[in-house]
């Protein structure tokens, strides 16, 4: 399968599960709302440009907005994940030039520790930008930071869990 | 020129971020206030198609429900109907708005309510924002309009159409903040208004009720005639807790809605034929009821 291919069908079984699956289960605990779905922007090759990937961003968060009827809500997390992923993995990369030996940013390419932080500070930033959205139309100054750090922690978990069931295996590419 | 070019080249990413944040806020605050954006009806018939399709795998598992509260919704309608042993008395007797024949068996010219039957391909129960949603498989093709209501299988009221498109419709569902609906107390006839807090799924609340009034758990909550989209006494639900407000002399009533929104797989859209009319009747009476302008 080539490379496009594998991310259109990985993009498309995130929002299926997104959609059908997490949305549909009620909320765990009476409150708690997991989120998994942006991760499929992390996933994209390192070598992708800046512009496509806002572009890609966008329309990904707006598919997610087509299902929950929250026109621009996911959209608007989506371009703060795709703007701020450039300068998140050259903070985090291993080594200078990393970038140009692997594909894309994943456990393998990038060590566990460093690839978890830069998950979680995605993950933070999706949920704080969403519900603080929320927080400016519904209100519960205490339910908004409880939630951000809860639906972090559930989210994180599951993102650890596709993670370990998904290796996305990766060669080291050198000019040789 | 050429600086005010390089200067944007240089920024271009930083600058498309900005345009794109610009275009989901305006998409977010229009559609809050008018449900109504570009593009719209586009994106309601294309999740509509893919809801379906999954959707058939859901009405499976509730397959016996859906039979049981046919069956209900099916003796209700047959027990509104003439009988022929009713003799000279069922000339007398009035029916509910919603029947479409008269006693003869011929229709009626004039229906005020209609009904249509709907598959339900879409129900959200904990939408983050609060804001859930029913999407139904009948669009304007279909005769569907904007501001119909939809009531469940049982009859109970589920929602308000806002979305139309070719074949899909979507309603705000009860279960959404900005949903409120008049309604009245069955026993006291006292209204009050029916709105979501948006806490759990399985209540509403009836605000605007004077502590005065006799109010018991188990009470039935239906529609008042005041709304212009519902017919009149179509059942909410019923109160599960009534608790009077000493500082404000209201009452603080939640109410359990009849519609089971868990296993919610048809649905009835009604038209209020008369809807227009009513509007514009009120629009007018309130338009000379406004002081004239002062001429000076």
């Amino acid at each position: 399968m080539s490379k496009p291919v594998k991310h259109i069908l990985s993009a498309l079984m995130l929002l299926f599960i997104q959609v059908f699956v997490l949305n549909k289960i009620g909320l765990l605990h009476g409150f708690i709302h997991p989120y998994v779905y942006f991760i499929f922007l992390l996933w994209l090759p390192f070598n992708i440009s800046r512009t496509t990937l806002l572009f890609i961003g966008f329309f990904y968060g707006l598919s997610l907005d087509i299902f929950t009827k929250t026109q621009g809500l996911y959209a608007f997390a989506c371009l703060w994940i795709a703007y701020l992923r450039p300068f998140l993995i050259n903070l985090f990369i291993r080594q200078i030039g990393q970038d140009q030996n692997y594909y894309s940013p994943s456990i393998k390419s990038m060590g566990a520790l460093r690839y978890l932080v830069l998950v979680t500070i995605c993950t933070v930033l999706h949920h704080s930008i969403v519900q603080f959205i929320l927080f400016l139309s519904i209100g519960g100054f205490f339910k908004f930071l409880f939630s951000i750090i809860s639906y972090t922690v559930i989210s994180l978990l599951l993102i650890v869990v596709i993670e370990l069931l998904i290796p996305r295996k990766q060669n080291y590419k050198t000019n040789t | 020129m050429g600086r005010l070019f390089s200067i944007i080249r240089q920024f271009k990413n930083l600058l498309l971020f900005v345009f794109l944040q610009i275009m989901c806020l305006v998409m977010l605050y229009n559609y809050n206030k008018t449900y109504h954006t570009i593009g719209s009806a586009m994106a309601n018939q294309v999740s509509g198609a893919i809801n379906n399709k999954f959707n058939g795998f859901n009405d499976y598992l509730y397959l016996k429900q859906t039979n049981e509260q046919l069956a209900k919704r099916l003796e209700q309608l047959s027990n509104n109907q003439p009988s022929v042993l009713d003799g000279p008395l069922s000339a007398v007797r009035t029916f509910a708005d919603t029947s479409i024949v008269d006693t003869l068996g011929n229709k009626k010219i004039t229906v005020r309510f209609r009904e249509l039957l709907a598959k339900v391909t879409y129900n959200s129960l904990f939408a983050d924002n609060k804001k859930n949603f029913i999407q139904i498989h009948r669009g304007t093709l279909d005769g569907i309009k904007k501001d119909m209501a939809l009531v469940s299988e049982t009859g109970a009221i589920a929602g308000r159409i806002v979305e139309v498109s070719n074949h899909y419709a979507t309603a705000i569902s009860l279960l959404n903040i900005d949903f409120k609906v008049s309604a009245k107390h069955g026993k006291s006839q006292v209204k009050g208004l029916i709105e979501w807090d948006g806490k759990s799924p399985d209540f509403v609340q009836l605000n605007n009720v004077p502590a005065g009034y006799q109010i018991n758990r188990g009470d039935s909550i239906y529609t008042s005639s005041f709304s212009d989209i519902f017919p009149e006494n179509r059942l909410i639900g019923t109160v599960d807790t009534a608790i009077k407000n000493k500082s404000s002399n209201f009452y603080t009533i939640k109410v359990r809605p009849s519609t089971n929104f868990y296993t919610f797989s048809y649905a009835y859209a009604i038209d209020n034929r008369d809807r227009d009319e009513q509007r514009k009747n009120l629009s007018d009476a309130q338009g000379l009821a406004k002081p004239p302008a002062k001429n000076k």
